[in-house]
């Protein structure tokens, strides 16, 4: 450690709180003292630092944890909006597909159609005649169940006398 | 100092919290619940009405209901004539309901898609929408009685939605909502209802629409009250179309009348006049009282029962059991009514199904009248025989006759053929019936009702293609006075087609005819119109040759690339259309006659055919093959490699055919083809 003192330069004016004119003025001296510390050396303190790494970790963790919490809510929010923007699509898609449905069904009204084919293409009803069918019947005749459905009914079934 | 500050602001924070966290925790749970989430109804999805095509007749759509809750509205009074124009309601009426109520006002429900985008582009305070469903008919009118209608809240109220109610409608679901601030949905749980069963129908859209055209026709042209007609597949008892008219928009059914409503086929009772003959008669058939060549003196016209004197509609002599049915005596059929006496008549009655409901799936069904014997005056076996003095539906009339066709067997009129719910069938009863007439009573009937067409008063109902069997009826209603009209008829028929293989039972029905009042006249036309347009729709085979029209082909031969255009005729040559040149009829017109370098050939009798002619241009001649037992593809082809013009009737193998093997013909000669079936 040195200490050292050193003159500080006169000034020309007077100082605020300096003494008066005519005073007798002294010189002032300041002294600094240099401090060398480099020839310390701190002592590492191994559990301490453990500790506090511990506890910014732990620090950092649960701010994570707590991050990654909210994340975890908002993104939840958010995607609640999504899904319930993508169930009111989906509803509306199916209605939409109800819609066409129904489009379609009053579009195939027969009575519609035959209206546009008699008026429009100024078609006229098919007289038995005209009507040449080739091969197999057509799937509408499956409406016809066998006719003989009456005659198994009393052959399997046993023939019921009569009631009256 | 400060140390203590904090603490007490912490101390002070942390009671807070308790306060809230801890003892107001339920409650303000509660309200924050109130608030953020709300449960609605959801309205079940009404299952679809199907024919047995799988042609929707009803269907549901979600569509939106607008509702207020008056106490948010800040100025009702305003907010009701916004409103007013927009959905074409009352203002006052509106404003008056807000007024009324308070937390919930039904402002307009099931409102359009353009009503509600108003409303909503209203922005409105205090204005919400409810989504609900609504029904809709796509087919119109088509088969309304039958498939019926709904109210404002969905609930059947005529028809099948309204039997089978239960099934169609479902059950409700819920959801739960949970809504931000700005009512922005950012949660929903769902607790989904039972959507309603999907019904499928016995009834066939194409038929149906034959048979309410040419019902409508017959009762506008003839004025009348109202019609009904009924077709029936007499194997299963299944019913194919079931017409009204008047009839009603099911989509506005409020705007029709109760009448239109009505189902005449199950809901009106009518006295069924000479068509219930047939009862009387099987039944003197069937107990061997008679046969169809027993001759019957009619008594020119008269007879007397229990001091009343019934007459026949013209004086008859000696008549066949065959004749009083072809030509419709009252008087004879009055004296089979009386041989089989009035126990043996009523149990046969019965037998038929009448006086009982049908078991039909449709409401207001009604047993129609029948007294039992012990009721029964002098006369009444005589009245009953000839089809007065009992009171029927039009269903149990088609149902009797469907025995008849199939040979006897009384099956349950069918109108549902299935209820599902996706891969889900419900598991309905399969046909069932009883014998009521042995099949060899069933088959003289069948002859006896096929001669009333041949040459009886059926003769209009004789088809082109098909033999056709079946009775017409002309009967008096009582007026107002208790005795029968002079001026009121119901005209019937009822027959089946083909006679001797039946594929369908049709009844027809009118009401009050103006002018020309015989089921002759009147009923039968719209029995040959309906069932040749559905025999041809099912790819019924023809079997009845004598009646085809004349197959005429028209000289020059043309190229076999051009014969195709036979098979598309169905539009008038006018048109000028591609493939249409020629159809078989209009050949047939102008052709008829011996045409320039033609030759005229007769069919041969032996099938059956007569007074057909053939004409045949000119052209290199060809041998026509033996087509016996052939396939419809080979003869199509063998025709084609000839240059043959083919006109094919019916499925199976080839059985006759015309001109008859190893004759020369020129080519581009139409040859007929009959197969089996």
């Amino acid at each position: 450690m040195a200490t050292a003192a050193v003159t500080l330069p006169r000034t020309r004016r007077r100082p605020r709180n300096g003494p008066a004119a005519g005073r007798a003025s002294f010189p002032e001296f300041n002294f600094v003292k240099h401090i060398d510390n480099s020839r310390l050396v701190r002592e590492v303190d191994v559990e301490r630092r453990r500790e506090c790494f511990s506890l910014l970790g732990l620090g950092v963790l649960v701010f994570l944890f707590v991050l990654l919490f909210a994340w975890q809510h908002f993104q939840c929010v958010r995607d609640g909006y999504q899904v319930e923007q993508l169930k009111t699509e989906r509803a509306a898609l199916e209605e939409w597909n109800h819609q066409l449905r129904l489009e379609q069904a009053s579009l195939a009204d027969p009575q519609r159609i035959d209206t546009l084919a008699r008026t429009r293409l100024g078609m006229v009803s098919p007289s038995p005649q005209q009507v040449i069918r080739m091969g197999e019947p057509e799937p509408a005749a499956a409406i016809l169940e066998s006719p003989e459905l009456a005659r198994n009914f009393s052959a399997g079934g046993g023939e019921t006398p009569h009631e009256p | 100092m400060v140390g203590v500050i904090c603490l007490l602001w912490f101390g002070c924070i942390a009671a807070r919290l308790y306060y809230f966290q801890v003892i107001k925790y339920v409650d303000l749970l509660g309200r924050a619940q109130r608030q953020q989430q709300r449960t609605i109804e959801v309205a079940p999805q009404r299952g679809a009405i199907y024919d047995r095509q799988m042609n929707p007749l009803a269907m549901s759509l979600s569509v939106e209901s607008v509702y207020a809750v008056p106490s948010e509205l800040t100025e009702p009074k305003m907010v009701a004539t916004l409103f007013a124009p927009v959905l074409g309601l009352d203002a006052n009426d509106l404003f008056g309901r807000f007024q009324g109520l308070r937390s919930f006002c039904w402002v307009k429900r099931k409102v359009t898609t353009e009503e509600a985008a108003r409303v909503r582009n209203l922005n409105l305070k205090g204005i919400y929408f409810q989504h609900e469903t609504k029904r809709f008919y796509p087919k119109g009118d088509l088969a309304a009685q039958a498939v019926g209608y709904v109210g404002l809240d969905d609930q059947g109220l005529g028809g099948i939605e309204y039997a089978l109610d239960d099934e169609i409608k479902g059950k409700p679901g819920r959801v739960l909502l949970a809504s931000d601030a700005r009512h922005r949905t950012f949660h929903s749980s769902e607790w989904p209802g039972i959507p309603g069963k999907n019904v499928v129908l016995t009834l066939d859209e194409k038929i149906q629409y034959v048979a309410e055209k040419a019902l409508s026709e017959a009762v506008a042209n003839s004025h009348a009250a109202s019609g009904v007609a009924i077709v029936q597949n007499p194997s299963t008892g299944e019913i194919l179309a079931l017409a009204n008219e008047p009839t009603f928009d099911p989509n506005v059914f409020s705007a029709s009348s109760a009448a239109a409503r009505l189902d005449r086929a199950v809901g009106w009772v009518y006295e069924p006049g000479s068509t219930f003959k047939l009862v009387s008669m099987s039944a003197a058939l069937e107990e061997d009282l008679t046969n169809p060549q027993e001759v019957i003196n009619c008594q020119n016209g008269s007879i007397v029962v229990a001091g009343h004197t019934i007459r026949d509609h013209r004086p008859f002599g000696d008549l066949s059991v065959t004749e009083v049915m072809a030509k419709s005596s009252d008087v004879g059929a009055i004296k089979l009514g009386l041989r089989l006496g009035e126990d043996r008549q009523y149990r046969y009655i019965r037998s038929f199904g009448f006086g009982a409901k049908t078991g039909v799936e449709l409401p207001g069904e009604e047993r129609g009248l029948l007294k039992p014997p012990s009721r029964w005056s002098g006369i009444s076996a005589g009245e009953i025989s000839m089809g007065q003095e009992v009171g029927v539906t039009p269903l149990q009339m088609v149902t009797a006759f469907s025995a008849v066709a199939n040979g006897g067997i009384l099956f349950e009129p069918r109108i549902v053929h299935d209820i599902f719910l996706g891969a889900q069938h419900l598991a309905l009863p399969p046909a069932s019936g009883r014998r009521v007439i042995s099949e060899h009573t069933a088959e003289m009937m069948r002859q006896i009702l096929a001669a009333v067409v041949d040459y009886g008063t059926g003769k209009p109902a004789q088809l082109t293609g098909y033999t056709s069997a079946g009775k017409t009826g002309t009967a008096q209603k009582i007026d107002g006075s208790g005795t029968y009209s002079k001026s009121h008829y119901v005209a019937s028929f009822i027959g089946f087609a083909p006679a001797t293989r039946p594929a369908v039972t049709i009844l027809v029905v009118i009401d009050s005819p103006v002018g020309a009042y015989y089921g002759t006249d009147v009923a039968a036309p719209v029995f040959r119109s309906i069932a040749e347009q559905t025999l041809g729709y099912l790819t019924v085979p023809q079997d009845n040759p004598s009646r085809w029209p004349q197959v005429v082909t028209s000289p020059p031969a043309r190229a076999p690339s051009q014969k195709r255009g036979d098979f598309t005729g169905f539009l008038p040559s006018d048109r000028g259309l591609p493939g249409a040149a020629t159809s078989p009829v209009q050949s047939a017109s102008y052709s008829k006659g011996v045409s320039p370098g033609g030759l005229a050939l007769d069919r041969p009798p032996e099938g059956g055919v007569a007074s057909s002619i053939v004409v045949l241009g000119d052209g290199p001649l060809v041998t026509v093959p033996d087509f016996s037992g052939w396939a419809a593809r080979r003869v199509a082809e063998e025709c084609e490699r000839l240059g043959l013009d083919l006109n094919v009737t019916g499925t199976g193998l080839a059985v006759e055919q015309n001109p008859v093997a190893d004759m020369k013909v020129p080519s581009g000669t139409r040859v007929w083809v009959r197969m089996a079936r």
